[in-house]
């Protein structure tokens, strides 16, 4: 497949803010919450601290890699097989996680929006906006995303602004009573869920016009997106306290429910979830995209878009498949960082390791 | 019925998608194609006949759940709240 796509520095970093803040503004204040309890904002902290440090490393592996996918990559470094062995594993991870990326917004709706509404209905509807996104290709998801950020910041805005007068500053003491280690546990997930996912935009480096750009608007984006989420992980704890912040399944939903200015402006929980779903929505896309252009790289094809309807399909079907009820899909929030970590960051160090040390005998025109 | 549906939705991707690939001789793609789209059916049936499929997220625990036991015995990483 040709490169014939191509999007600027400033597209590409408001795609790593969108991935960064993605499905996570509304799943994550819990996660840290269960483990670090009223400390999560210090793991929502060091998330960030360790976050900069992964995305120094994708940005390495992109570097080293100019005009090449990870696959292509992977496959140059570590061979024909090996290298498409770790490509058949992204391929499943990229896909999976778009399926659960698709029941976060089927079970969003299911239990606080719709209740009545069957699942499948709501995976059918959201998954054809998304099907469609692939369809049309990388440069018209990145303009959407172009197109409603100014919107994104409003309600953003809007939304911390209304919430700043009810913080509880009692809620956030005493600070990190029970030690070091269930901050660490937080800081994994914080660490794991924004800014390790962020391996799928590997697939999207060589479309960047200007690889000079790459490490600046990568690290300026993953930034931004780390500071909405840490702000978010503070306000739920604050407001919430930490007992409602690890209970809720969604705590920023709940906390957007107590906004009330002059017991007038009341119930805008409906703008956090708007931004939920649109962050969300760009992220799923860019998930499926990334998905075909792995899919295309890996069996060497020559158009990937007739592979989107029937993986559409394949994505119904698995978004269902992947847990019997809610529950167990919140308990995929103990293992699932760790997937994260070891097939982003792992697999990139991985690469890096292997490409270091046989060094000069790849020549950038090897790969295909 | 339901499973009339998804017949019908497979057998309107196959009108959309095969003669284009049939034409210019894309018999990788076509492969692929069909192999993706008997499995989206074929899942998409077993879930409507409650034909009891395995679920992948439990391959997944298997492989991921023993290294997260393991990192967080050697980091001395807990939870506050469990139990």
């Amino acid at each position: 497949m040709k490169n014939l796509v191509l999007i600027n520095g400033r597209q590409f970093a408001l795609l790593a803010i969108y991935i960064t803040i993605g499905d996570t503004i509304l799943i994550l204040p819990a996660v840290p919450a269960q483990a670090a309890g009223r400390d999560a904002w210090i793991s929502a902290l060091l998330g960030i601290v360790f976050g900069i440090g992964v995305v120094l490393l994708y940005s390495a592996v992109g570097k080293r890699n100019t005009g090449r996918t990870f696959v292509d990559y992977a496959e140059t470094v570590l061979g024909r097989w090996l290298g498409g062995a770790i490509a058949c594993a992204f391929l499943v991870y990229i896909f999976l996680s778009s399926a659960a990326h698709v029941r976060e917004i089927g079970d969003f709706m299911t239990t606080q929006m719709m209740p009545e509404t069957p699942i499948h209905a709501i995976h059918i509807f959201y998954a054809a906006v998304i099907l469609m996104a692939a369809y049309l290709g990388l440069e018209c998801i990145a303009r959407t995303s172009e197109f409603f950020f100014p919107v994104l910041i409003m309600f953003l805005i809007v939304f911390v602004l209304f919430l700043v007068p009810s913080i509880e500053p009692s809620n956030l003491l005493p600070v990190m009573e029970n030690g070091l280690g269930p901050v660490m546990q937080g800081a994994v997930s914080t660490t794991a869920y924004p800014f390790a996912e962020l391996s799928v935009l590997l697939m999207v480096i060589p479309h960047v016009n200007n690889s000079g750009a790459i490490r600046g608007s990568f690290l300026k984006g993953a930034l931004f997106g780390g500071v909405v989420i840490a702000l978010i992980i503070f306000l739920s704890i604050s407001i919430l306290g930490q007992d409602l912040a690890a209970r809720n399944m969604y705590p920023s939903y709940a906390l957007a429910k107590k906004i009330d200015v002059g017991q007038f402006l009341q119930r805008i929980e409906v703008i956090l979830a708007f931004m939920w779903l649109l962050t969300s929505f760009i992220k799923t896309s860019l998930y499926f995209y990334v998905f075909h252009m792995t899919l295309a790289h890996l069996f060497r094809l020559q158009q990937y878009r007739s592979m989107v309807l029937p993986s559409g399909v394949l994505l119904v079907a698995m978004s269902v498949l992947i847990s019997p009820n809610i529950n167990h899909f919140q308990q995929m929030n103990e293992y699932w960082p760790y997937m994260d970590l070891i097939l982003g960051v792992g697999t990139s160090l991985l690469l890096l390791a292997v490409g270091f040390f046989r060094g000069g005998s790849l020549s950038p025109k090897q790969g295909t | 019925m339901a499973i009339v549906g998804i017949a019908a939705i497979a057998a309107c991707i196959c009108v959309l998608e095969v003669p284009r690939m049939w034409r210019s001789r894309q018999w990788k793609e076509l492969v692929l194609f069909g192999f993706l789209l008997a499995l989206g059916t074929g899942i998409s049936v077993g879930i409507d006949l409650d034909a009891g499929l395995p679920n992948p997220m439990d391959w997944l625990a298997a492989i991921f759940r023993p290294i997260e036991n393991l990192a967080e015995t050697t980091f001395g990483l807990r939870r506050v709240n469990e139990g």
